[in-house]
């Protein structure tokens, strides 16, 4: 797998990351790293990220991990729990691991949290495989 | 409580419900109605409405239903089913309905259908009560 290719094609390819302004920044095997770009456009009405925002985040970041299997997947479902309120003026990384890689179901957490690891979110999502391999070669920047 | 003022409340001040392209249009104790009209912006990479998109219509629906109490409320957590793709541009409504209202904690049902009732989403959401009041008739003449 070329995860620098699968980066590439997730990170260009997904019209709603691009409008959310999420940035990936590695993939591996069970593993990705992405952040959130946030700006006033992000603000809910309590004045801080909103939490759709930060699900988003969580999500496509699980779908990155999940992807790097070789594989189309869809979101089946996803358990959120928040912990501190994201502030305009923090920094959002988030990074998710597989916990469990089955034959069609994948099992990934995601952590949301800032440069000093405080945690804003936790999440547990559930992915599917849809067995349609991800053919890369055929996708041109 | 004032709900047509704590809707136009909602739909001013929620910058990221404006990004995502949703409305609150109803809301009455306990229950309440936002409408999500999906463009290319909400598909994602396997050409199907991003799940972040959905779960932010149902956290609308959800968040304007604790309202409905005349406080300010944070979600806690939630929990999400996401169970038929939506393969085009169409409109799509989030309703939430409560499931139990206690003395912090407001435990929200919601879901995401469309006009033939077809549904895409359920979430259940739970959100801790602030007990902030709303001002939208002195916010909003400040704005």
């Amino acid at each position: 797998m070329d995860y620098n290719k699968l980066k590439d094609y997730l990170g260009n390819q997904d019209h709603f990351i691009k409008e959310i302004g999420i940035e990936i920044d590695s993939i591996r095997e069970g593993f990705a790293q992405t952040r959130l770009i946030h700006t006033d456009r992000h603000r809910n009405a309590n004045g801080v990220v909103n939490g759709g925002a930060l699900y988003t985040l969580a999500d496509f970041t699980g779908v990155c991990a999940a992807s790097s299997y070789g594989y189309r997947i869809t979101t089946l479902n996803g358990t959120v729990n928040y912990l501190k309120p994201v502030r305009m003026n923090d920094k959002v990384i988030a990074v998710g691991r597989t916990t469990k890689y089955g034959n069609r179901i994948i099992n990934i957490t995601v952590d949301l949290f800032n440069d000093d690891g405080v945690i804003f979110m936790q999440s547990d999502l559930l992915f599917y495989n849809l067995g349609i391999k991800l053919e890369l070669n055929e996708y041109e920047l | 409580m004032n709900y047509n003022q704590l809707i136009n409340h909602r739909n001013a001040r929620n910058s990221y419900s404006i990004l995502s392209n949703i409305i609150t249009t109803e809301i009455r104790e306990g229950y309440a109605k936002c409408e999500l009209n999906i463009t290319e912006n909400h598909f994602n990479v396997i050409n199907v409405v991003a799940g972040g998109a959905l779960f932010t219509l149902m956290d609308s629906a959800g968040g304007a239903t604790a309202n409905s109490y005349g406080a300010r409320v944070t979600t806690l957590s939630s929990s999400v089913e996401f169970l038929n793709a939506i393969k085009e541009p169409k409109k799509v409504y989030g309703i939430g309905r409560t499931l139990k209202r206690g003395k912090n904690i407001i435990v929200v049902d919601t879901l995401v259908e469309d006009d033939q009732g077809k549904c895409y989403a359920q979430g259940t959401f739970t959100y801790f009560n602030l007990k902030a009041p709303f001002h939208p008739t002195e916010e909003n003449n400040n704005e």
